[in-house]
């Protein structure tokens, strides 16, 4: 055993809680140590002077008036009036963890509204995902269907007559420009009129088998517009 | 037979409210010497003992039966009396009379002057008693607490090791240098001539 060690069995010995083998090993490093031995002296003389102090006894006896006692003082005092550092700890840990679960919940608040039904959620274990069957308004449905086959019909509709303007527009350009070449040609056949008979008929020959050609062009394009 | 403290306890707890005072009469005047060494003033020392006791009634249902109930008791006073040392170390007003003094921590009726003139070997034990107290106060807390509850109270090792909650060996090596300290204070001339040195250590944790 080190000095140190003896140090505590000596306060133990001054003060008479030593068993008596201690005491023998106590004694035995007295006689070898001088360090120790001046320890004990003056140990002893303090305590002797220790003594000196007396304090007088109290002159009064107390007692107790039971009155009415706050019902949470006992849990409040437990918490916040011991001044233990581990109640503190306790105490201060307990409202980490009560304001953390309400900081908690709080994030997880749920609130739904669906036709009318106001609800709200709120769970310390996060919503999980789910699935939800919508209901379909039928007769809205077949209206909005019948609107758009409507629709469909009208531009059909458009577009058809949209076609038929177009070769009726055509046709009448066709006829525009056949009695624009009939004009040309009337005003051509009274110029010649002067020039005598012969010519006359070799004229009108040409003009016939020009508007025959013409009329065949006329019948072709016709028929190619309708394949 | 004379009932065992638990044994009051228990017919407390069953109802009993005459149990307690009988604690507290059978304790009042330990822990009110106690007190009064921890902090050096009688009215003071009443008041922190009476505190004591009504918490410790206040509380006594929340008393774990493991320890027992003196070391528990103490362990109430000496939380009222750190208590009271943070107070103290706050502002306060004192009168001019106890700074002329120099000494505020000297009992009351020694700061406003004895009035009946003492025989001459009580004043000379007073001025002994003084100078201990002088020179505990120089000590830092914890060494001083455990001198007095192990000097004053008669407190067993183990007690005070299962009060402060601290091993066996540490209470006695605290015991041993606040010792050697309190001889080097004591043999040191300032005490000797009586000078009073203004101490801080109440109070500090």
């Amino acid at each position: 055993m080190r000095c140190k060690e003896y140090q505590q069995l000596l306060v133990s010995w001054l003060y008479g809680e030593l068993s008596d083998e201690e005491r023998k090993q106590m004694e035995e490093h007295l006689s070898r140590c001088s360090h120790c031995r001046q320890a004990k002296e003056k140990i002893q003389q303090t305590k002797a002077m220790l003594e000196q102090w007396e304090v007088e006894e109290p002159t009064w006896k107390s007692v107790i008036l039971p009155g009415r006692e706050p019902r949470w003082r006992g849990w409040y005092y437990w918490l916040f009036g011991g001044a233990t550092p581990l109640r503190r700890a306790a105490s201060v840990a307990m409202m980490v963890v009560v304001v953390g679960l309400v900081v908690f919940s709080l994030l997880n608040l749920r609130v739904s509204y669906a036709k009318g039904d106001f609800s709200i959620g709120l769970s310390l274990i996060p919503p999980r995902s789910e699935v939800v069957r919508l209901g379909i308004d039928q007769e809205a449905f077949q209206q909005e269907l019948l609107r758009a086959q409507e629709a469909t019909l009208d531009l059909t509709n458009r577009l058809m007559l949209a076609y038929h303007q177009k070769q009726q527009e055509d046709l009448a350009i066709a006829l525009q420009r056949l009695s624009a070449q009939w004009q040309l040609l009337r005003r051509a056949d009274l110029e010649y009129i002067g020039d005598g008979f012969d010519t006359i008929q070799q004229r009108t020959y040409r003009d016939l088998q020009r508007t025959n050609q013409l009329l065949n062009l006329v019948l072709i394009s016709a028929q190619e517009e309708k394949k | 037979m004379k009932t065992t403290d638990e044994g009051l306890v228990k017919r407390f707890l069953e109802g009993d409210q005459d149990s307690f005072n009988l604690l507290m009469w059978r304790w009042e005047k330990p822990l009110y010497q106690f007190i009064y060494r921890m902090v050096g003033d009688q009215e003071e020392a009443r008041d922190i003992c009476q505190e004591s006791f009504l918490r410790a009634y206040r509380s006594l249902k929340g008393f774990r039966q493991k320890a027992k109930f003196s070391s528990w008791l103490y362990k109430i006073a000496i939380n009222q009396c750190h208590t009271w040392g943070r107070k103290r170390n706050r502002a306060r007003v004192i009168s001019l009379s106890e700074i002329a003094r120099g000494d505020e921590y000297a009992p009351r009726e020694e700061r406003e002057g004895a009035s009946n003139s003492p025989p001459e070997a009580s004043l000379q034990r007073r001025e002994r008693e003084l100078m201990v107290r002088q020179a505990l106060n120089c000590l830092p807390e914890k060494q001083r607490l455990i001198i007095i509850l192990k000097e004053y109270q008669g407190l067993k090792f183990s007690e005070i090791a299962q009060l402060l909650r601290r091993p066996e060996s540490t209470v006695k090596s605290r015991l041993y240098a606040g010792l050697v300290a309190l001889s080097a204070i004591l043999a040191s001339p300032a005490v000797q001539q009586g000078n009073s040195a203004r101490s801080q250590n109440m109070g500090g944790r």
